[in-house]
């Protein structure tokens, strides 16, 4: 008896809350419009006013490199290290309130997103030019670095010869099936650019969430003859172990990664060719002019040949910009003459993304 | 007389109209309006219920399959916990053991560490590339490497990290024993284990009930345990939950598993609320004679119970001894599982020391978690004091929603509180929340809110009445009453709560990463910044950093806490 009329109370709260939302919500303050002048904008010296930087290019000492470089050009700023999708999640949650200024570093499909969101403000920095033809221009979010996925390899196992020419290969041939390592998890770019990379290849008007019957048949296998590298190992020092030999990798992580596990990998540039995005950098919208314009001061600064190009020595990134590429290690400028970007409708791709890894993750994986 | 008693019904009244009205503005402002309003958004998409996420939820077998195994876990769990617990308190307080003071610290260590580290530093230890397994397996060649994983390794190991708290809590109605009931007993004739069975766990019981419930919300909603130990055979539905509910587009499928989780708690906690109902308890007596440990007459039952109680505190200490090694190791070490001094180092350190962030996190944390932890326990010993006074129905609705948290995704829950208080709101009397400082600690107290009221009523429930009626008959005010004689019964417990959570939000994540202010960055966020998807190796060398500054903090905090404790229990038996 008594539960019944605690319940009722309870549903006639929820039914009163529910009218009440009627008229709550409406989407008043999406995308401001800020008429500026671009070349008046940046042409002026940094005013100092502190800016928030959000980017997941934190780690590893990367913040106090950026830190230093950034007061010694005029820059007040405050490092906010998360990941890519935890900065596009906070950016579009907030986007009536915002509290992050300048976003850098996630993908190409998260800024849009947050475009899409009404987030960020319309900015073309000095270096447009420089990155050209680099990711479709949208106006607001602007590439420094080219991020391809490439396959590696351990070079005592495989050479050119035994090593797998394509993606497919790896589920196809049974001499790879438990050889290689599969995402384990399906937040990160780089994973979600992998099984983009797999399932664009059998794009189809007809198929289940636009991909053909045998694309998903292509995925299962591809995870059913996979590695699921688990927690405690390292995929990477499972590859330069031998004991899990083929792995892959974003490309600003083989530096790094090299280094980590001594290992010097035979990087393979399949067939079907390299998922590819790029990471940008964009400004939040606010109502605050001045911190707008000093926001966009900064991302000018960050993405210029100049900075960049100094950054990517020293972290082993492939520049976006054309005028920075000198600045590149070895590694990457091998990786940037051999690789070539998977040809396939990415922006189709980034928008069925995530109901593909929710169909994965309940049915597949 | 007849104006008096009118005159302080009145004045009754008018401070329930308050107490209530502020409640009732808080619970809608906080609890119902924003969760409703996320629910109403990703499950009504297109103004009416969508059902495809429910069709493709009951049809993925991974996912069915999850669901039962977070609920094997969560019953099990309950069973080991209880198990493993009464035993550590048998060993510390009821039994003389040799060794009293290390087992104490012993079973309460797992307390000081964040639950993903444990289990991370677990797996670097058991795990196919730990080093109990690399020198197991040149002993053994042929052993699995992957032999601690699976159903059994996550419920070993949340049994281990999961006792403390148990006995934390178990532990203070044990002291509230009075020794002269087993006395009592014993000049009855009534031997040792009947004297366990029917004086002492009896006593024990609503705490023990309190404890097993929580335990077993802790295993149903597992997640970095199976998700590193788990491995391919034993997935929960937590971690599907989270990887949902972090994407716009699927947020409907955590919304709906959510749904789902929380019918299976509402069901355990309507069983469990009926069966405390009908229990009756002893309640403490008034001039309580303290407990005088027993000695364990058979000296090879004796041998065995020492050499256990020892095997468990080892296992429970090893690991965080384990993490602070971990935190002077080089990456490609800790992967090969190769531990050599030589390479030892304080890079880790150093990078976090250099860091643009530094040590600032350690202070905004401890400042968060300190203050939610004081406003709970605050807030709740008001409202508990009200649910177990007033049984009735609108006691029984304001504990149910308080217990709404349980129910929903902690990242939902986060982002209803964002985009609900994005504007100048009505509710909050035109403030815009989102973006201040503010935010982080009222999600902080939202997550915290069932736990902290579970906790606080079992503590009320071990008070007898009539001392109340007693201390009324003197003439006391009701006041007086609470100060002079009900709080300081429950003091000790109220301690543990407000210890407990401010241990667990120093390292809080799911609800910081939405909430907290860009120039106040908390633990929880720059340790997951590091052990993220597209982390490298380095990065997640400095989660071991950062969970050594943890463990520094609570030690440094349950010292300080539990000397008062301490005090405050040895003048009660004083008296």
């Amino acid at each position: 008896m008594r539960v019944k009329k605690v319940l009722a109370v309870a549903l006639s709260t929820a039914l009163a809350t529910a009218t009440l939302f009627g008229c709550g919500n409406s989407d008043d303050s999406k995308a401001q419009v800020i008429d500026l002048n671009m070349e008046e904008v940046l042409a002026e010296k940094p005013s100092g006013e502190k800016i928030v930087v959000a980017t997941n290019n934190a780690a590893n000492g990367r913040d106090v490199w950026l830190l230093e470089n950034a007061k010694e050009a005029g820059f007040n700023i405050e490092i906010v290290q998360l990941g890519g999708g935890d900065v596009t999640a906070r950016v579009i949650s907030e986007v009536n309130n915002p509290t992050l200024n300048v976003v850098w570093g996630p993908s190409e499909d998260q800024f849009t997103s947050m475009i899409d969101a009404g987030a960020l403000v319309k900015f073309e920095p000095e270096w447009s030019d420089e990155v050209a033809g680099v990711s479709e221009v949208n106006g607001y979010s602007w590439p420094y670095e080219i991020q391809p996925k490439v396959l590696v390899c351990n070079p005592d196992i495989y050479t050119e010869e035994t090593a797998p020419k394509s993606w497919s290969d790896l589920w196809e041939k049974e001499e790879y099936h438990g050889k290689y390592a599969v995402p384990t998890s399906f937040e990160g770019n780089t994973n979600r650019a992998i099984i983009g990379g797999i399932l664009g290849q059998y794009l189809d008007e007809n198929g289940e969430l636009g991909v053909s019957e045998e694309g998903w048949s292509a995925i299962k296998k591809y995870f059913d003859n996979g590695y699921k590298t688990p927690k405690g190992e390292d995929d990477f020092g499972n590859m330069a172990s031998g004991k899990v030999p083929i792995t892959y990798t974003f490309a600003s992580g083989l530096k790094n990664k090299c280094e980590s596990f001594d290992v010097d990998p035979l990087i393979i540039y399949t067939e079907e060719g390299e998922p590819t995005n790029t990471n940008q950098i964009g400004v939040v919208a606010n109502s605050d002019v001045e911190l707008v314009k000093e926001s966009m001061r900064f991302a000018n600064w960050l993405g210029s040949a100049e900075v960049i190009g100094e950054y990517a020595k020293e972290n082993g990134n492939m520049v976006a910009n054309s005028v920075a590429e000198d600045s590149m290690v070895p590694i990457i400028k091998e990786v940037k003459g051999n690789y070539k970007p998977e040809d396939v409708d990415w922006k189709y791709i980034n928008s069925m993304m995530d109901e593909w890894v929710a169909k994965i993750q309940l049915e597949i994986y | 007389m007849n104006s008096l008693s009118k005159n302080y019904k009145l004045r009754r009244n008018i401070g329930f109209v308050f107490i209530a009205l502020i409640l009732g503005w808080a619970i809608f402002t906080f609890l119902i309006y924003p969760n409703l309003s996320l629910l109403r958004i990703t499950l009504f998409s297109d103004g009416k219920f969508d059902v495809t996420p429910v069709i493709k939820i009951l049809s993925s077998d991974r996912v069915i399959t999850a669901l039962k195994n977070s609920f094997m876990l969560a019953v099990c769990l309950t069973i080991t916990v209880n198990v493993l617990g009464i035993f550590q308190i048998f060993v510390l307080d009821y039994y003389e053991i040799k060794g009293h003071k290390w087992l104490n610290i012993a079973y309460h260590a797992p307390l000081i560490c964040n639950g993903m580290v444990l289990v991370t530093a677990y797996n670097f230890i058991f795990g196919s590339q730990g080093f109990i397994t690399a020198n197991l397996m040149d002993i053994f060649p042929n052993i699995d490497p992957y032999w601690f994983r699976g159903f059994g390794a996550v419920l070993i190991e949340m049994t281990f990290a999961g006792t403390a708290n148990h006995i934390m809590f178990v532990r203070d109605s044990l002291k509230n024993i009075d020794y002269q009931t087993i006395e009592a007993a014993e000049n009855m004739g009534i031997k040792g284990r009947r004297i366990l069975t029917k004086v002492v766990l009896p006593v024990l019981k609503p705490s023990i009930f309190a404890a097993s419930i929580l335990t077993f919300i802790v295993g149903i909603s597992a997640f970095a345990t199976p998700q590193v130990l788990g491995g391919e055979e034993f997935e929960t539905i937590n971690p599907l939950v989270m990887s949902f509910s972090r994407t716009l587009t699927t947020r409907n499928y955590a919304a709906v598993l959510a749904l789902f989780l929380g019918l299976i708690t509402i069901f355990v906690l309507i069983v469990t609320n009926h069966i405390e109902k009908k229990g009756n308890y002893i309640s403490i007596s008034k001039v309580k004679t303290p407990l005088k440990k027993q000695k364990i007459q058979n000296p090879i039952l004796n041998c065995i119970i020492t050499v256990v109680a020892h095997i468990v505190a080892l296992i429970q200490t090893v690991p965080l001894l384990f993490i602070f090694i971990f935190s002077f190791m080089t990456a490609s070490d800790l992967y090969a599982g190769e531990m050599n001094i030589s390479n030892f180092t304080f890079n880790n350190y150093l990078s976090v020391f250099n860091s643009t962030t530094g040590l600032k996190p350690v202070f905004t944390s401890i400042v968060y978690s300190g203050l939610s932890a004081i406003f709970l326990v605050g807030l709740m010993l008001i409202i508990a004091r009200i649910i177990t006074k007033y049984n009735n129905k609108y006691t029984s609705a304001l504990e149910m929603f308080l217990q709404i948290p349980w129910f929903l995704p902690v990242t939902l829950i986060a982002l209803g509180l964002i985009m609900s208080f994005d504007r100048p709101n009505f509710l909050t009397f035109g403030f815009t929340l989102t973006g201040t400082v503010y935010i982080m600690l009222i999600g902080y107290i939202i997550i915290k809110l069932p736990y902290t009221l579970r906790m606080i009523k079992a503590a009320y429930a071990g008070i007898d009445n009539s001392l109340e009626e007693a201390a009324k008959n003197l003439g006391a005010s009701t006041i007086k009453t609470y100060v002079k004689v009900i709080f300081p019964i429950i003091w000790p417990e109220v301690l543990s709560v407000f210890l407990l959570n401010f241990i667990q939000q120093l390292s809080e994540y799911n609800v910081s990463v939405f909430l907290f202010h860009p120039m106040f960055q908390p633990l929880g966020v720059m340790l997951n910044a590091a052990t993220g998807a597209d982390s490298t190796p380095e990065s997640q060398m400095i989660s071991f950093v950062y969970s050594v500054i943890i463990m520094l903090v609570s030690i440094v905090i349950i010292s300080i806490v539990y000397g008062r404790k301490n005090a405050t229990l040895k003048k009660r038996q004083q008296i």
